[in-house]
Order: C-alpha cells, then structure tokens, then sequence
C-alpha cells in the first residue's frame, strides 16, 4: 500500500508554508517576502489553481448522477405517501357508498310498510 | 335484504327463542372480540415513532442547504474580485481573465443536489408524520352511522321481528377504523425504513462529496476562496504601499483589517458547512439505526444541531 499523498494537498501544504513566509518576513526582509510571495504565486497560479478546477468539473459530473439518484429515492417516497393517501380516499368512498345504500335501503323499507 | 327478512321471518317459534338465545350468545362473545381487537391494536401511535428525528433531520438540512448556498455565493463574489484584481494587471482586458472559478453549470448541478437533499428530507418528514387517523374514524363513524341506519330500516319492515344488537355497527366501524389506521401506519413504517435503507449510502456519499469540497485545508472551494482573499490582501497592500497621504494609507489599512475579519469568516463558514454535512450523514445512519434496532439518534442529531446553529452564527456575522 503506498503512502503517498495526494499532489496537490502537498503542493497547497508548500503554498501555504510560503505565504507564512511572505507574511512573516515582510517589514523585516523585504527580497525574501517578494521572493515567497512571487514563488506562492506561481504555484497557485500555474499549479493549484488549474487542479481545482478540474476537480470542481469532476465533481459536477457526480453531482449530476447524485442528483438523479435522489430524485428516485424521493420519488420512491412520494409514492408511499400517495399509496397511504388511496387507502383514506377508498374509506371514504365506502362511507359514502353506505350512505347512498342506507338512503336506497330506506325507501325500500318505506315501500315494504306501505304494501 | 329481501333474503334475510324471508329468512328470519320464516323461523317456527320455538327455533325463534333459540335464535334469541343465541344473539343474546353472540352478542357477548362479540363484545369480547371486539374488545380483545381493540386492545391488540390500539397501540398503533398516530404518527411515526421516526417522526422526531426525521423533523430535527429536514430542518438541518434545510438550514444547511441555505448556508451552503451562501457560501457559494461568496465563493463567487470573492472570485470576481480576484479576477478583477489580476486583470487590472494585465495591458488589455479579456473574456479569458475573468474565467469564473465556478461555471453556471457547476453551481447549477450543486443547487440542484442541495435542492434533492432537502426534498428527500422533506418527503420522509411528511411520510412519518402521516396522520390519517382523524379522516379514517370520520370515514369510520360515517359508514357505521350509515350502517346502523340501514339495519333500522330492515328492523322497520313489517314482519321483522328480531332486532340487531345494538352498538354491533360502532363496533365493527370502530374495528374497521383501527385495523385501517394499522394498515397504514405498517405502510408508512415500513416505507421509512425502505427509504432509509435505500438513500443511506447515497446520502453518505453526497455529504461526504459536499464537505470535501468546502473543508479547510485543503478543500478545493476553502482553498479557492483563501486564494481568492489573500489575492485582495496583496492588492489592498500595494495600495497601501503606492499611497504618499496619511488618508489613503489609513483607508487601505482599514480595509485590509476588514477583509482579514471577512477572510476569518469566510473560512470558517466553509470549515463549519464541511462540519454539517459531515454530521448530516452521520444523523442519517443513525436514524436508520434507530428505524431498524430502535437504538435513539439523539446524539448524532444533538450534534448536527449544534453544529448548524454554529454555521449559523457565523453566517449572521459574515452578512453583518
């Protein structure tokens, strides 16, 4: 297994040491504070820069599959609330169909007592 | 109807007494029933046992979505700075120059995934605090009332002579009305723990893509925004340098002091949004333990809430 780190963490672990370089050193020696700051950057410009963004286009492509993926997930739920929203609608057909058979069922009895 | 006024009309006497006798029977062996039911599934809760967690899980979400979509404001706006400043370098300006570090489609698909997020946190929020039970015992004492009319209206008919028990209708719709609420509190349960089952990893791994991104050092957003704003340090600087009057250099040193505070802040508003992604994903698989083994997730979402409130408070220090 190897140890290595991953290039641009170290090359930002580099950048950051030289900008504590520049800082550190300005008022005090001024060619080395212009020399840290030129060489941080070059390294944020020519090198880091650059890598993040490529890493940020390499993370919209996930970003899009991410996405879809919880769409169907969520649209997994939305089907289970729908599912559960059905089951009410059919109780309260079946309380208003007895309704209607409760109203036929009473004129029926009414025209039984009449004959 | 017809059938069953034929049929207990049409009884001799003496099997009319034993009929009686055995509603009488019937009656009492249905009051046990019903009541035995009523107990087995009366403990079916109203709303989810989930509910709680999965209310204190959306609203994290949703206040972490907003914070991360500020920050990415701010990581836009301090990247137009940047651009502006190494431009004003340059002889000529160009389109090149002013390349943004984010495109319209990079921050589309992430307000895109933000967005998923929060709708999938606000679906299992509305799943477990499904609450049908009032509708289904209206729906219930409707169809009983309807029920008990009907059998009156039978009992009415010339020639019925044995009447109904009463209360049997009450009975049987409050039965109905609880095996319908058990119903679907079994749906909905099982529903949360599908969800929960099925979204897991892929929540893990949208939070963990999420904070790396935003994560100090080295996150690609954290360190472009560090660059970004130490870029401005060095053009404020330069002002300072280039300016003779005591005005000018007092103004550049005023805002260098302010933009050292925005750069504190900012920083630490993207550290913080890394932090609540993090402790998303761990809230969410610690409710999907709590919807499988029933061990609480308390502690994960204690967590994730302290930490939300912290980006929070930076946040509102950041606007200031």
């Amino acid at each position: 297994m190897s140890n290595a780190r991953d290039p641009y963490l170290v090359l930002s672990d580099v950048a950051d040491e030289l900008w504590d370089l520049y800082q550190s050193s300005l008022n005090e020696n001024q060619k080395a504070s212009e020399q840290a700051k030129s060489m941080h950057d070059k390294l944020e410009n020519g090198y880091l820069e650059p890598i993040r963004r490529s890493k940020v286009k390499e993370n919209t492509e996930k970003y899009e599959t991410i996405s879809a993926g919880l769409k169907t997930r969520t649209d997994f739920i939305d089907e289970q609330i729908k599912r559960i929203g059905k089951i009410v609608e059919s109780t309260q057909k079946i309380s208003e169909y007895a309704k209607i058979f409760d109203q036929v069922s009473a004129a029926a009895a009414k025209f039984l007592a009449m004959i | 109807m017809g059938l069953l006024c034929q049929r207990i009309t049409s009884q001799p006497l003496s099997s009319k007494k034993r009929l009686t006798g055995l509603w009488v029977q019937r009656q009492k062996l249905f009051a046990i029933i019903t009541l035995l039911l009523l107990t087995l599934i009366s403990s079916c809760s109203s709303t989810s046992r989930m509910a709680g967690p999965l209310t204190a899980f959306s609203s994290a979400t949703g206040e972490a979505a907003v914070a991360t979509k500020a920050g990415i404001e701010t990581l836009q706006n301090v990247d137009l700075e940047k651009s502006a400043h190494d431009a004003s370098k340059k002889t000529e300006l160009s389109e090149r120059l002013f390349s943004p570090f984010l495109s319209i489609g990079d921050v589309h698909q992430r307000l895109l995934v933000l967005d998923a997020l929060s709708m999938y946190a606000t679906k299992m929020k509305q799943l477990a605090g499904i609450d049908k039970t009032e509708e289904i015992k209206k729906n219930f004492d409707d169809l009983g009332a309807s029920l008990d009319s009907i059998s009156k209206s039978i009992q009415n008919v010339p020639g019925v002579e044995h009447k109904l028990p009463d209360g049997v209708f009450e009975a049987l719709a409050k039965i109905g009305q609880e095996l319908v609420n058990l119903h679907v509190a079994n749906i909905r349960d099982k529903a949360i723990s599908a969800g929960l089952k099925k979204t897991d990893p892929l929540i893990t791994q949208t939070c963990a893509l999420i904070a790396s991104e935003f994560s100090g050092p080295h996150g690609i957003f954290y360190d472009q925004l560090q660059t970004s704003y130490r870029t401005l340090q060095s053009s404020i600087n330069e002002t300072f340098k280039s300016s003779k009057d005591y005005q000018a250099r007092s103004k550049a040193s005023n805002d260098y002091g302010l933009l050292l505070k925005k750069k504190e802040l900012g920083l630490a508003l993207f550290d913080s949004i890394a932090n609540s992604y993090l402790k998303i994903g761990k809230a969410h698989n610690a409710i999907l333990l709590q919807a499988k083994e029933n061990i609480k997730s308390d502690d994960a979402l204690n967590n994730l809430t302290a930490q939300i409130e912290y980006t929070k408070f930076i946040y509102s220090q950041l606007v200031k």
